[in-house]
């Protein structure tokens, strides 16, 4: 048993195999089970070209069959051919006798009886022929009118019948049965023309393409009772077309490449063939394998059977070909345009360059790559200079095109061209891609190497521009010779281009060429014996003691030559030793130990050994280098540095670091006997006289170097630095926060103190001494201020907390409020000023205006303060530049005042600088302004720049971007004082009057209160009183109740009835976010002024988008009924006329008791409100609506009651609201306050009414 | 009779009052001789001639309701002070001002007349 299965084991291990090679490609391909075991019947029918060999046993070919084959390598289908005639084989496949059947289009009766499968096999174009002498037919398909046009009867003539129709041509069709019968029909002139497929027509003398009309798809159809098929079908079509997505036109280029438009001439095409009977050729010399003048002076090359095969494919036999060789291709095409030749071959370098040149390029004859050719290693930098053949200027074009930063340097062949990179006169040279290897292999350029480009360049036939029908007629050969033809052509030549002389041969091959010499003796005298026999055999003797003289002074020659060898190897070696000893005695000094390393050959030698550490390598001692470096840095590296001294080791790293430095260095930490010291490990590249050329580095010097000492010294060195840099940082954060804690420590007595001297000084009985000194301590004052004000400006910009706003804001009520800040301060001091705005500035943008106001009255003020009478400042608002909805603005800021040096303006916007420090008395400033403006610029996104010249004048430059905006609010500014109504709760009283009498002055109304809960009720009252407080502005930190708490309860309490601004004197950039939470709108710094009050309320209300008063839903007065009580008939009748005008009614009770009595007898809801006198006879207002409001029905706790008195004193009001009146009136009673109360009561109340059922 | 030119002379703020009366000339003039006529100005004499002092206060409440509805401001001023001095309703010296008062009064009625 055993035995058989040895005897048998190499079969059967062969079919394993092929049966797991089954399994395995079953298993990859779809194929169902019985795919292997039944096959596929196709339906075969002969058709040239798409399908031949129609018979048992022929040779099949064609479109078809080599689909089939693609097919079966995703189907895993085997075939079963089925043969006969197309009509028979169509019937089959309707019976279900077959299974597939390639070639029909689809048609919409033929679905149901045979299945299509998702994807075609193939298309086919459709062609007009016209006899060739029928000058009357054009491409224009009217002349097809009244024609007679024949077609295969096919799927063709529907095609043909809708062009006819869409054209609006009315023709005769006649369809044929077959080909045979079309085309006799078209010869003997039966038809003016025939339709024909791009595949089925032959070459026909008389014919003459007129047009393409059409184009039809078809398939290969699948029996319709085999699903199976069609579903596998569809399936290998979607895998070929995903693996192969160009298959099926390559399959169409290789079969269908010679059709009836291949062999049927254009109009064009014939009219040169009947100009011409001679085809003077033109061809590039010394350009094999395409062309060349051999050493008789006949034309060799490609060119030589290219243009007779063109000629022959496309039947053009009575034309005679002559030849003429150029030497420089420039001549070549001047000639072709000049006309004494008609075709150049070849052209190439590109599309462009031919047209430059007045040439029309053919269609590829071959497409090869280009080579670029150099010496030694390939780098970037040999492509920066290439040698060019002046004779060709195709490689000038490609080289032009495709290296355009190269310098070009041209010799007069390309000989001399490989001759320049070979001696580096050029970095490199081009050679066309069939050439390049050829060339090469000459032993002369055995230095130089060659690399492909990624660019093809074509090389084509050449035709003069407009000489359309020779070109066209070439296309046509390339195209049906095909692009293999010509490479298959170009192996023929290529030899010429390699002369391998005897002496390569030799050197090349000494030792095989050797034996077949001597084979080749051996054979002479073999058969010298044969012939002669006995006579030569002295002579054979003395051949083969020759030979073999020869062959000793073969290897007597090598020898000498070996030994010359070694000697230049051992000077060479000596040279190395010197250097190496040079350098290791230089090195020595400072290292502790020095090795020579042969990178190459991972071979290293000690020079210099530290005998502390006795296990280290000794002088002398050889040892593979990566492996002891390595094992040192395993045993000996700090593993914090041991990472990077195995990279650093790394011979490819060194390479390329020696490359870009002379010396490198690693430093680390060295563990040793448990102590730790610094080392660095130094390497130096060793050059030997031959390296110089290659830029490779082949051996290194190194050395160990203990560095502790220095490095210790120069970490603490860092450590010291890096503290001094955190002291410093520390010192200037806490600069930072001193600065703004002072300013703000500093502002709490600045308020006192200005506050103080502007109550002081409204006290009309001042000594005139007493009030200027008053005025001094105001200006002082608040010239302090305005360096606080700077300095916490500047302090904010330094810690970042200088926020943008991004709202919309009135650009020209900015403008207004600077004009008139600037306009009094300038006329104050004598000089003039002028504002104009150029073009295009809009009303409104979205931005931060207080910070630009800041910027621009900073550089306004500045220039004012260094102008003197008379002079001028003159700001300048321009649109330059709009994008999308952001327009950029330029600000120029000119003036006539002192100017500034040429030598200071680079620093003018640095902080505490200034040009002249003494100035700073006269002046009085910071020098903060421009640095704060600067930065406020930049945090803008926007530049300032400065122009000036002493004596003359300055010129400040702000330039922009803001966002357009939509402005839909009322126009200009909508503050009008007197309606502002505004409540000041500070706890400190000065601070409080301060800012009443600062409002007062631009004449808004404000109330003080000092605490809490007294302004909480105060607002109760204001309420009540339908006359809210517009605008609360909050001292933030107050005894008790501070201000968050107090912003925390108005809102909830009047919800968003006021805004709230926050005034305080400290920084609130760290309660911002919580005093925002707690409702606040705004901030404001104290001391207060009233310009900033009313911007800031504006600014609050826009950004509100709301108007700056209350404004609540309403209720029609019109057809109401109001119970009036009121004991004084005047105002009664008043009362009566106000509120009928509005169209309401007015029932009238004298006192408390009577109204109360109308009331209690009204139905419910007769009246919708009631007017109660507080002061009346009998029953007064308050007792009159607590008794409504006790009063047991639904009205009445929801009727409105408006409390009418004389009085206003908040005592009142206060009673009116607890005796449950809705709102107090004062009289006299301002009308429309009257309607607008019981409007908005009368609205609540009914909104009330319906939630209370 | 009135004339808004004659209360104009006399010191009335008609603007405000015809304001008040919705610039309604004949209801201003109407309301102006209601309040000439109205018994009031003699309640308040007999008031405080009988030293009822609440009583005197509420009179001259009245008063000033009306006559500052209708900004007679000549008449109006010494009602609204004797109204605030007698709100307290502290006993003293208020002749001068009802001399003052009833005087204009008449004054005014006189210009009615004339």
């Amino acid at each position: 048993m055993s035995r058989r299965i040895r005897d048998y084991r190499s079969f059967t291990g062969r079919f394993v195999v092929c049966l797991c090679v089954l399994a395995f490609l079953a298993c990859l391909l779809p194929v169902p089970a019985q795919a292997g075991e039944e096959s596929v019947r196709v339906g075969y029918y002969e058709n040239e070209v798409f399908q031949e060999g129609a018979e048992e046993g022929a040779v099949k070919t064609g479109y078809a069959y080599e689909y089939y084959r693609k097919l079966s390598e995703y189907t895993g289908w085997k075939y079963e051919y089925v043969y006969g005639g197309y009509g028979e084989l169509y019937q089959m496949l309707l019976d279900g006798e077959i299974d597939l059947l390639a070639g029909l289009a689809w048609r919409a009766e033929r679905v149901g009886l045979i299945a299509y499968p998702d994807a075609i096999m193939g298309s086919e174009a459709y062609y007009l022929v016209k006899q060739e002498d029928a000058s009357d037919i054009t491409a224009d398909p009217a002349t097809l009118n009244g024609k007679r046009i024949g077609v295969l009867d096919s799927a063709i003539v529907s095609v043909l019948n809708r062009y006819l129709e869409d054209n609006g041509v009315t023709a005769e069709v006649i369809a044929y049965p077959d080909h045979g019968q079309l085309f006799s029909a078209f010869d003997s002139r039966q038809l003016d023309v025939f339709a024909a497929e791009s595949d089925g027509s032959h070459a026909r003398e008389n014919a003459e393409v007129l047009c393409a009309f059409g184009a039809s798809e078809y398939y290969l159809c699948v029996n319709i009772r085999r699903p199976d098929l069609l579903a596998e079908l569809n399936e290998a079509q979607t895998l070929l077309a995903a693996a192969e997505p160009n298959y099926l036109n390559s399959l169409s280029t290789k079969y269908y490449s010679v059709s009836v438009n291949a062999r049927a001439f254009s109009a064009a095409e014939r009219e040169w063939m009947e100009g011409h009977d001679a085809l003077n050729v033109g061809y590039l010399e010394n350009y094999l394998p395409y062309s060349d003048t051999d050493s008789r002076g006949e034309v060799t090359g490609m060119v030589k059977d290219l243009i007779p095969e063109i000629l022959k494919a496309l039947s053009i036999a009575d034309i005679s070909v002559s030849y003429r060789g150029y030497k420089n291709y420039d001549d070549m095409l001047a000639d072709v345009t000049a006309g004494s030749i008609d075709v150049a071959f070849p052209v190439g370098g590109g599309l462009y360059y031919s047209e430059e040149s007045g040439i029309y390029q053919s269609n590829a004859v071959t497409s090869a790559s280009t080579e670029l050719v150099f010496k030694g290693a390939y780098s970037e930098d040999k492509v920066a200079r290439f040698a060019v053949n002046e004779n060709n200027r195709m490689q000038y074009y490609y080289v032009k095109t495709n290296f355009p930063e190269a310098e070009i340097v041209f010799y007069p062949s390309t000989e001399d061209c490989l001759a320049a990179v070979l001696s580096g006169e050029a970095g490199c040279t081009t050679l066309n891609g069939l050439r390049a290897n050829d060339i090469l292999k000459n032993s002369k350029y055995r230095g130089l190497s060659n690399r492909q480009t990624s660019r093809n360049d074509d090389r084509c036939f050449g035709v003069e521009i407009g000489n359309e029908g020779l070109l066209k007629l070439l296309n046509r050969g390339v195209n049906v010779l095909g692009s293999d033809y010509a490479q298959q052509l170009s192996y023929r030549y290529v030899g010429g281009l390699y002369t391998y002389s005897f002496a390569d041969v030799i050197r090349d091959h000494i030792l095989l060429v050797g034996s077949i010499i001597f084979a080749v003796a051996a054979l002479v005298i073999f058969l010298l014996v044969r012939d002669i026999r006995r006579t030569r055999k002295e002579a054979r003797q003395k051949e083969a003691a020759q030979l073999a003289l020869e062959e000793e002074n073969r290897v007597k020659r090598r020898e000498m030559e070996q030994r010359i060898a070694l000697q230049e190897q051992l000077i060479r070696q000596q040279k190395q030793h010197e250097q190496q000893n040079r350098m290791i005695v230089a090195l020595s000094s400072d290292y502790r130990s020095v090795y020579y390393v042969n990178l190459d050959e991972d071979e290293a030698v000690c020079y210099l050994e530290d005998r502390s550490f006795p296990d280290d390598p000794s002088v002398g001692e050889h040892f593979p280098y990566l492996q002891v470096f390595t094992r040192f840095g395993h045993d000996h590296v700090a593993e914090s540095y041991r990472e990077g001294y195995f990279r650093f080791i790394q011979p490819d790293n060194i390479r390329a670091e020696l490359l870009k430095q002379p010396l490198i260095a690693y430093r680390f930490l060295e563990t040793r006997d448990g102590k730790e010291a610094y080392t660095v490990l130094r390497m130096a590249g060793v050059r030997h006289m031959e390296d110089r050329t290659d830029h490779r580095v082949h051996a290194i010097g190194v050395g160990f170097a203990d560095i502790d000492e220095e490095m210790r010294q120069s970490m603490s060195q860092q450590q010291a630095l890096s503290e001094a840099l955190a002291a410093a940082e520390q010192a200037n954060q806490a600069k930072t926060a001193f600065l703004s804690s002072m300013s703000h420590e500093i502002r709490t007595p600045m308020n006192a103190i200005i506050g103080l001297d502007s109550l002081a000084l409204r006290n009309g009985g001042l000594l005139p001494e007493t009030r200027e000194y008053l005025e001094k301590i105001g200006e002082s004052a608040r010239h302090l201020l305005g360096l606080i004000n700077d300095i916490l400006d500047m302090s904010r910009i330094e810690s970042g907390r200088m926020i943008l706003r991004k709202e919309e804001f009135s650009f020209r009520a900015m403008l207004e409020q600077i004009n008139t800040m600037v306009m009094s301060q300038c006329s104050e001091k004598g000089l003039q000023y002028e504002c104009s705005v150029i073009g295009g500035v809009s009303d409104h943008y979205i931005g931060d205006d207080m910070k630009l106001k800041q910027v621009l009255i900073n550089i306004l003020s500045n220039a004012i303060k260094f102008t003197e009478a008379p002079g001028s400042v003159k700001l300048t608002v321009e649109r330059t530049a709009t994008f999308e909805d952001q327009a950029t603005l330029k600000f120029s800021i000119r003036d006539t005042g002192i100017g500034i040096d040429k030598a200071f303006l680079p620093k003018v916007f640095d902080s505490f600088t200034q040009e002249d420090s003494n100035r700073n008395n006269k002046y009085g400033s910071t020098g903060l302004g421009l640095a704060i403006t600067k930065n406020i610029v930049t945090l803008m996104n926007g530049s300032i720049s400065v122009e000036s010249e002493k004596g003359v004048g300055t010129e400040f430059t702000v330039v922009l971007t803001l966002k357009n905006c939509d402005y839909h609010g009322p126009a200009g500014s909508y503050v009008s004082p007197k309606d502002i109504r505004v409540l000041i709760v500070d706890d400190e009283e000065i601070a409080a009057e301060h800012a009443r009498v600062i409002l007062d002055e631009i004449g808004i109304t404000a109330d003080t209160s000092c605490s809490g809960p007294e302004a909480l009720n105060m607002m109760e009252i204001a309420h009540t009183k339908h006359t809210p407080y517009n605008l609360v502005l909050l001292d933030w930190k107050m005894p008790g109740m501070d201000g968050l708490e107090v912003a925390r309860q108005i809102r909830s309490r009047f919800d968003r009835e006021s805004t709230i601004i926050f005034l305080t004197s400290f920084n609130w950039d760290d309660i911002m976010d919580e005093a925002l939470h707690a409702g606040v709108d705004s901030f404001l710094a104290k001391p207060l002024f009233a310009s900033n009050v009313i911007d800031e309320f504006e600014r609050i209300a826009r950004k509100n988008n709301m108007s700056l008063y209350r404004e609540k839903r309403r209720a029609e007065l019109k057809g109401r009924k109001i119970l009036l009580a009121e004991d004084v008939r005047v105002n009664a009748m008043i009362m009566k006329k106000l509120i009928e005008v509005k169209g309401a009614e007015i029932d009238h009770a004298e006192n408390g008791r009577i109204v109360l009595d109308m009331f209690a007898k009204s139905a419910p809801g007769q009246y919708d409100a009631i007017l109660m006198d507080i002061r009346m006879p009998e029953m007064d207002g308050l007792e009159a609506a607590a008794a409504i409001r006790a009063l047991d029905r639904p009205d009445a706790r929801i009727i409105p009651i408006v409390a009418l008195t004389a009085n206003a004193f908040d005592e009142d009001v206060q009673r009116s609201m607890q005796a449950g009146m809705n709102a107090h009136l004062s009289k006299p009673v301002e009308p429309e306050h009257l309607y607008q109360t019981l409007e908005e009561l009368i609205w609540e109340a009914e909104q009330a009414g319906k939630e209370t059922p | 009779m009135l004339t808004m030119d004659a209360l104009r002379r006399f010191g009335a703020n008609t603007e405000e009052g015809l304001g008040r009366c919705l610039n309604d000339e004949g209801f201003y003039l109407e309301l102006v001789n209601m309040v000439l006529g109205d018994a009031g100005f003699e309640k308040l004499a007999a008031a405080l001639e009988g030293k009822d002092w609440q009583a005197a206060f509420e009179a001259a409440h009245s008063l000033k309701g009306s006559l500052g509805n209708l900004a007679l401001t000549p008449i109006y001023a010494p009602t609204s002070e004797l109204t605030e001095r007698l709100r307290g309703g502290r006993e003293a010296d208020y002749a001068a001002l009802l001399t003052e008062i009833l005087s204009r009064r008449d004054a005014l009625l006189a210009l009615r007349e004339g």
